[in-house]
């Protein structure tokens, strides 16, 4: 793990989630061990299976201006006030950066569905004239990408992969790529998902993905546990900025880790199941590992996608085990959040990043009878409480319908 | 009284203004509403809309470089002026319409 002038850090971390409005309310939320998750309680809920969800602990309304709000959807919002946190906190505005050598990738899984959805409602009822002029930049895939460029004046390229719940991961590799590629200095990457509306509700529910615990709301995300049943849906976003070594200090960057490598397959197996084995999924860790020059001893710590779905747990407990071996710790931080979908990627990889420079690993809640898989059973998946733990690398993972895999590596500043 | 000269008068009076302010688009038979009327309630949109505080919306102020408000904002400005006033504006006019000024003149010579 010896520093080049190609290795790239992260010096900048944001993010708006279910469990706090920053990242320091958000981590200090995840190791209380407090979940994001509630119980909808709107009239339209009354007919749907699955009624929980894990809304934003800070309504966007609290920390963006009104008349920029209006014209942004919910996932730009959101994009915008974490991306708006890195960029601070990474002190990259006063660095003087030459602003076509700063990049943006974000990712999002659904886009402005709120959008979308609410001004089909107002063509429904008050005709094509009412629709809002609005409604294209708003509901299009690449709005939080494209909104987080205009806030931080990036004109080095605006990138928005669209890959379901691996946008976020997907994001960072993409940056990673770009950094390495000297296409820019300076690169802001992240995820955002806000799509809490009955229409997505109802789609995940036909296709028996969310949760019926109605009753139960803190303890319906129950990931590698028997009695799971299903993801809880979440929103928010994450942000990370990422620059390359040599640069960051120069400026006497704050450095929170290292990106040190990245890999992504395709199951090519089906379009929403995943391979019983996680044949794709441990093919990216394995590359992401060769990707960081490291070995599977290296690697002490996993935040796992784990949606708490019955088939997606077992198929990535497998892909961990065959790629890392049995000794990595193993976090399912979604038990808490809920499932952020194209955030997800961003939001656990600021965990792991956050694991690696506090020396600790955060707790999977509501595991308290772990599947009988055998994977499941051979794993080290922390739970009760965080355990501290010396670590030198973190691995993400995340996986999105369509059979996307990103698996990414950081190491200690 | 000419549309400058109404501005500080109408400025803070808004919301205290009685119902013949705001004209809702429904109505069969609007009141008409005076230059006065007019400015504020265009303020009123520009408010909402675009963030201009009351004071700045005065009849010489050009939409784009005074105000910021870009070219969606104007669409936004026109539905509302419409729900408002009962006045639409076609988008060959609305092309026309610089100025809050032009806007108010827009308003009053084509309500009713």
């Amino acid at each position: 793990m010896s520093a080049s002038t190609s290795d790239v850090v992260v010096t900048g971390l944001g993010a708006t989630t279910p469990l706090g409005g920053d990242v320091a309310s958000t981590w200090e939320a995840l190791l209380a061990g407090r979940s994001g998750v509630s119980r909808i309680t709107d009239e339209w809920v009354k007919e749907f299976p699955a009624q929980l969800v894990a809304r934003l602990a800070t309504e966007p309304s609290e920390q963006i201006d009104r008349v920029r709000a209006r014209r942004l959807d919910r996932s730009q919002q959101v994009a915008v006030v974490a991306a708006e946190q890195a960029w601070a906190e990474s002190g990259a505005a006063d660095a003087g950066v030459d602003p076509e050598r700063i990049a943006v990738v974000f990712g999002t899984g659904i886009g402005g569905a709120l959008t979308l959805l609410g001004q089909d409602d107002v063509l429904e009822e008050k005709g094509p004239k009412r629709v809002s002029p609005f409604t294209i930049p708003m509901l299009m895939p690449n709005g939080p990408a494209a909104a987080v460029g205009l806030a931080i004046g990036a004109k080095g390229g605006v990138h928005a992969p669209v890959s379901a719940c691996a946008s976020g991961a997907e994001a960072i590799r993409w940056g990673l790529d770009l950094l390495r590629l000297d296409r820019a200095d300076i690169v802001l990457v992240g995820g955002a998902e806000a799509c809490v509306h009955p229409l997505p509700m109802a789609g995940f529910a036909a296709m028996r993905a969310m949760s019926t615990r109605n009753d139960e709301p803190e303890r319906a995300s129950r990931p590698f546990d028997k009695g799971r049943d299903g993801f809880v849906l979440g929103e928010g976003a994450a942000a990370l900025v990422l620059e390359r070594a040599d640069s960051a200090a120069a400026r006497g960057a704050r450095v929170h880790a290292r990106l040190a490598g990245a890999g992504a397959t395709a199951d090519g197996y089906d379009l929403v199941a995943p391979h019983p084995e996680g044949e794709g999924a441990g093919r990216a860790i394995t590359a992401a590992l060769r990707d960081a020059g490291l070995t599977p001893a290296d690697v002490g710590h996993v935040n796992a996608h784990a949606t708490s779905t019955p088939v997606g747990d077992t198929a990535e407990a497998s892909a961990i085990r065959n790629s890392l071996g049995e000794h990595v710790l193993v976090s399912a931080t979604k038990s808490q959040t809920g499932h952020l979908l194209g955030a997800a990627g961003a939001l656990e990889s600021v965990f792991a990043i956050l694991a690696l420079r506090e020396q600790v690993v955060p707790a999977t809640a509501n595991l308290d009878d772990p599947d009988d898989d055998a994977a499941v059973q051979a794993l080290d998946i922390v739970r009760d409480e965080p355990r501290k733990a010396e670590l030198r690398a973190a691995v993400n993972d995340s996986f999105g319908f369509g059979g996307h895999n990103i698996a990414l590596v950081f190491t200690t500043a | 009284m000419t549309a400058t000269d109404s501005r500080d008068t109408v400025s803070r009076t808004t919301t205290s203004t009685p119902s013949g302010v705001v004209v809702p688009s429904e109505r069969e038979d609007p009141t008409l509403a005076s230059t006065q009327e007019i400015q504020a309630g265009l303020g009123e949109i520009l408010e909402e809309v675009a963030g201009v505080a009351p004071a700045d919306a005065t009849p010489e102020k050009s939409f784009t470089d005074d105000l910021d408000v870009d070219s969606l904002s104007m669409v936004e400005i026109a539905t509302a002026v419409e729900d408002k006033f009962g006045v639409a504006i076609p988008d060959d006019q609305l092309a026309n319409i610089k100025t809050v000024g032009d806007a108010i003149s827009f308003i009053e010579s084509n309500q009713g």
